[in-house]
C-alpha cells in the first residue's frame, strides 16, 4: 500500500510542477480504485495531452500491442490496422466510424477492437476514440483495468456531454468513451434518433480520429444491426470453433447493406513449425 | 504422403486439444468394461478323455473275425455324441429337463446343449469331450454321464449287430441246406434213371456196333455159302428120282395097256430096277445128302437167329449213342445248379463260424473297447468370461472407443475450424490472429491437466489391480459379489418390508 501511496504523491507533485513530465509513468501496476482517481482528474484537462497522462498500466497479456508489441500476435494486429487504414483513409474521403462485431459472444470482439485501437494510437498520425457500445456486457474497462462510471448510457439518457464522458487513457493517442452505467433496454436506446445524432456529433465534433464502437453480437441482440448501418465501416471477427459456418453466414447475411469491410479470424491454430512466426520470434529484441 | 502425415497432425490436434475429456471417457469405457467382466455370467467347462483301445485280440483273429473299423467309429462319433437322443437321454439322467415342460422347451435345451458341447479328436484315437455351463457341478455330470451313456449304447449296439449278423447268416445257412439238398436229389435221380446212357463209354460202344456188324457180315457170308451148298445137294438128288418117277409114270401108263409081258413094259420095268438099283447103289448117298441139307437148313436159320440178334443189338447200340450228349448236358446242368449251391453253402458256413466268433469277442468286450482316461473332475476356474481378455480389450478399447469418440464430436462440430472455410463469404479476412497464450491461465491449466492426469493415472492403476488380481487367480471380487448377489439383495428389501 505504501508503495502505491508513494507513487501516488509523485504523480500529483509531477502534475502539479508544470506539467511537462516525462511521458512514461514509473507507477507499478497501481490498483483499479486508485486508477479511477488518476482518471478522473482529466476530463478537466484537454483530450489531445496524452503526454501528460500517466499511462495505463494493464498487465492483460491478451493486449498484446500494449504489453508484448513485438510478438507475432502484435503483428498481425498491425498488419490489419495497416489494412484497415488503406480502406478508410484516403485523398478525399476518411471513413472514420469503425464498429467491431461478431456473431455471437466471445469471439473477441473487444480484444481485437482494443488491440487494434492501441496498434492505431500507437502511431504518430492518428488519434483514436474507442467507445464501449457494448451496454449489455461492457468490457473494455475490465481490460484496461480501469472503473468510470459514467458513458455512453450516460450521455444518451442524461445528454452528458461527450467531451464529459471522453476518458484518455495515457496509450498513445487513444482515448475512451465508456459504455456507463447499466440499462435495461439497450435495444430501444440504440434505435433512438438520439443514437444516430450522437454519433453524427460525435463524426464531426472529431472529424480526424478514428471511431472504433465495440458492440454486442448480431445474432443474439437486435441493436447491432441498427448500429451497423450508422457506420462508415464494419469489422467483423470470426473465432475458431466457436460460431457454427451456419451462424457466421447468418450473421454476414444481416449486416447486407452495411460497409463491411472485412473478417478477422481470431483464435487460428497454428502449426507451430510454421516459419512464418518463428521468424518474427528470433529476431524480436524481446526474444533474447 | 502428405495428406497422410497432415492427418496425423490433425488427430493429435484434436487430441492435444480434448485431452482431459479423452482422459475421461477412456477411464470410463475401461471402468464400464472392467465392471461387465465381472458381471458377466461364468461358465465351467467339463473335459473327459476317452481312448478308443484297438484290442490284441482283434489284431490276432484278424481276417477271422469281422470287427467295425476304427475309422468308422471315429468318424461317427462326433455326430453319435451330439446325436438329439443320446442328448436327451443324459439330460435325463442328469435332471437337467426338470424345467423343460413342453416339447418346444426340450428342444431348445438339446439345441443349447449342442451348442455348449465340444469333440474333439486328437492322434486318431484319443477324444476329448467337453461341455460348457454355468454351473460346475451340472458340467461334469454331464460330461461323465454322456460319456458312460455313449460307451454303453455303442457296446450293445455293436453286440446287437454281431448277435443280428450271426443270426441272418444260420438263416441263411438253413435255406441253403434245404436248396443243396434239393439239388443233390434231382443229381442222384436222374443219375439213376439215366444211368447206362450215362455210364457207358461212347468209344466201346462204337466199337461193339463195328464188331456186331462185322460178325454180321461175317454171319452173312457163311449164310451165302451154307444156302449156296444146300441147293448144290438138292440137284444132284433130284434127275434119278426124277427119272425113277417118270418111268414109274411111263410104266403106269405102260401096264394100263400092256401086260407085263410086254417088251417095252419089261424094258420099263428093267429100267426101273436099273434105276431103283441106281438109285439104291446111290442110295446110300442119297440118305447121306438128306441128312446133310436138314443139317445145312439147321444151321443157316441158327445163323439168321443170331444176325437177326447182332441187328437189334447194333440198332438198340445206335439209339443208345444218339442219347448220350443230352443226357450229359441234362446232367451236367443239374449238377452245376447243385454246386452252386454247395459254393454258397459253403461260405456262408465258414462266415457263419466267423461271426460266431465275432459274437463271442463282442459279447466278452474283446473287440475295440472305449477306454476313459480322464474322467471329468469338477472345474474350478470359469473358463468364460475370459476377464483377462475382456480387461486388457477394455484397455485398448478404452483409450480407441474414446478417441473415437473425439473424433466423432470433431466430425459433428460445425463450427469454423479453418480461415480456409470462412473465405467462402464472400467477405476478405483481413488478418488471422494466432491463439493468444495468457501464461497465467495456461499455468492454471497445466496444474487442472495435472491434478486431472495424476487422479486419471491412479484411477487406471486401481483399474489394474483388477486384470492383474485376475492373473494372479486372487478371485476378492468373486467372493464381494457373491455376498452382494442379486438374490441376497431381493430378499434383504423384502426382508425390509415385512
Amino acid at each position: 500500500m505504501s508503495r502505491i501511496e508513494k507513487a501516488m504523491e509523485r504523480a500529483a507533485q509531477l502534475r502539479e510542477g508544470g506539467g511537462v513530465a516525462p511521458a512514461p509513468a514509473p507507477a507499478p501496476a497501481p490498483a483499479g480504485h486508485q486508477q479511477k482517481h488518476v482518471f478522473k482528474a482529466i476530463p478537466s484537462q484537454p483530450p489531445p495531452a496524452p503526454s501528460v497522462t500517466p499511462a495505463i498500466t494493464s498487465d492483460n497479456p491478451y493486449l498484446v500491442n500494449l504489453n508484448d508489441p513485438h510478438s507475432p500476435t502484435a503483428e498481425e494486429y498491425r498488419k490489419l490496422k495497416s489494412v484497415l487504414v488503406k480502406m478508410t483513409k484516403g485523398e478525399d474521403f476518411f471513413k472514420n466510424t469503425i464498429m467491431v462485431t461478431s456473431a455471437v459472444p466471445h469471439e473477441g470482439k473487444t480484444l481485437t477492437a482494443l488491440n487494434l485501437a492501441i496498434s492505431l494510437a500507437q502511431e504518430f498520425d492518428h488519434t483514436v476514440l474507442l467507445v464501449d457500445a457494448d451496454l449489455r456486457r461492457p468490457s473494455v474497462q475490465r481490460y484496461l483495468n480501469m472503473n468510470n462510471k459514467r458513458g455512453l448510457s450516460d450521455v444518451l439518457l442524461e445528454g452528458l456531454d461527450i467531451g464529459d464522458a471522453i476518458v484518455a487513457t495515457g496509450i498513445g493517442k487513444l482515448s475512451l468513451i465508456p459504455a456507463g452505467r447499466a440499462v435495461s433496454n439497450p435495444v430501444e436506446l440504440f434505435t433512438s434518433q438520439k443514437m444516430k445524432e450522437l454519433i453524427e456529433e460525435m463524426k464531426y465534433r472529431y472529424p480526424d480520429r478514428y471511431l472504433i464502437f465495440d458492440t454486442p453480437p448480431i445474432l443474439p441482440f437486435a441493436e447491432t444491426r441498427s448500429l451497423a448501418n450508422l457506420m462508415d465501416g464494419v469489422l467483423f471477427v470470426v473465432k475458431e470453433r466457436l460460431a457454427s459456418q451456419e451462424n457466421v453466414k447468418e450473421a454476414v447475411e444481416a449486416l447486407k447493406g452495411c460497409e463491411l469491410l472485412g473478417l478477422v479470424y481470431n483464435d487460428a491454430t497454428l502449426d507451430r513449425h510454421d516459419e512464418r512466426y518463428s521468424y518474427y520470434r528470433d529476431y524480436s529484441p524481446k526474444a533474447s | 504422403m502428405q495428406s497422410s502425415e497432415l492427418d496425423y497432425k490433425k488427430f493429435l490436434q484434436i487430441l492435444n486439444r480434448r485431452k482431459e475429456l479423452f482422459v475421461v471417457l477412456a477411464l470410463l469405457i475401461m471402468t464400464a468394461v472392467t465392471i461387465v467382466s465381472f458381471v458377466l455370467p461364468k461358465k465351467f467347462e467339463a473335459k473327459s478323455t476317452v481312448f478308443i483301445e484297438k484290442n490284441v485280440i482283434s489284431e490276432l483273429v484278424k481276417g477271422l473275425t469281422v470287427t467295425p473299423s476304427m475309422e468308422d467309429t471315429i468318424k461317427v462319433l462326433t455326430y453319435a455324441i451330439t446325436s438329439r437322443t443320446l442328448l436327451a437321454k443324459v439330460a435325463d439322467s442328469t435332471d437337467m429337463n426338470l424345467a423343460a415342460k413342453s416339447g418346444a422347451d426340450s428342444e431348445e435345451l438339446v439345441k443349447r446343449i449342442q451348442k455348449n458341447i465340444d469333440v474333439q479328436v486328437k492322434d486318431k484315437n484319443l477324444f476329448i469331450i467337453s461341455y460348457k455351463d454355468s454351473n460346475p457341478k451340472i458340467a461334469q455330470d454331464f460330461v461323465n454321464t454322456l460319456v458312460r451313456l455313449y460307451i454303453e449304447e455303442n457296446t450293445s449296439s455293436k453286440r446287437g449287430e454281431s448277435y443280428d449278423a450271426t443270426k441272418f447268416l444260420s438263416e441263411q445257412i438253413s435255406t441253403f441246406k434245404a436248396k443243396l439238398d434239393k439239388a443233390q436229389d434231382e443229381v442222384n435221380a436222374y443219375k439213376r434213371d439215366k444211368g447206362t446212357a450215362i455210364s457207358i463209354d461212347e468209344g466201346k460202344l462204337y466199337q461193339d456196333i463195328n464188331a456186331s456188324q462185322q460178325k454180321l457180315i461175317d454171319l452173312e457170308l457163311r449164310r451165302r455159302q451154307l444156302e449156296g451148298m444146300r441147293h448144290v445137294t438138292k440137284t444132284t438128288s433130284d434127275p434119278l428120282r426124277s427119272k425113277l418117277l417118270a418111268l414109274q409114270k411111263q410104266l403106269h401108263e405102260l401096264q394100263a395097256q400092256y401086260t407085263d409081258s410086254y417088251p417095252e413094259v419089261l424094258t420099263v420095268k428093267g429100267e426101273i430096277e436099273s434105276i431103283k438099283e441106281q438109285m439104291k447103289a446111290a442110295g446110300g448117298g442119297q440118305t447121306f445128302d438128306s441128312n446133310e441139307l436138314a443139317k445145312v437148313d439147321s444151321e443157316i436159320a441158327a445163323i439168321r437167329a443170331s444176325e437177326d440178334g447182332l441187328r437189334r443189338n447194333i440198332a438198340s447200340n445206335q439209339a443208345l449213342l444218339r442219347n448220350i450228349p443230352a443226357a450229359r448236358a441234362e446232367l451236367d446242368k443239374l449238377e452245376l445248379e447243385r454246386n452252386n449251391q454247395k459254393n454258397i453253402y459253403d461260405q456262408l458256413f465258414a462266415r457263419h463260424g466267423q461271426s460266431e466268433v465275432s459274437k463271442q469277442m463282442e459279447v466278452q468286450d474283446k473287440s475295440t473297447t472305449f477306454r476313459i482316461v480322464d474322467p471329468a473332475t469338477l472345474p474350478t476356474a470359469p473358463i468364460s468370461p475370459n476377464r483377462l481378455a475382456i480387461m486388457m480389450m477394455g484397455i485398448i478399447g478404452g483409450l480407441a472407443g474414446s478417441f473415437g469418440i473425439l473424433l466423432l464430436l470433431e466430425q459433428m462440430d460445425t463450427s469454423v475450424k479453418d480461415a480456409r472455410s470462412v473465405k467462402g463469404f464472400g467477405v476478405p479476412i483481413l488478418a488471422i490472429i494466432p491463439h493468444m497464450l495468457d501464461p497465467q491461465e495456461v499455468a492454471l491449466q497445466h496444474k487442472r491437466a495435472k491434478r486431472l492426469f495424476t487422479l486419471g493415472g491412479v484411477y487406471f492403476l486401481f483399474l489394474l489391480c483388477f486384470p492383474v488380481m485376475e492373473l494372479l487367480g486372487l478371485n476378492y471380487v468373486d467372493t464381494m459379489m457373491s455376498y452382494i448377489s442379486p438374490a441376497s439383495i431381493v430378499q434383504d428389501v423384502k426382508g425390509h418390508l415385512r
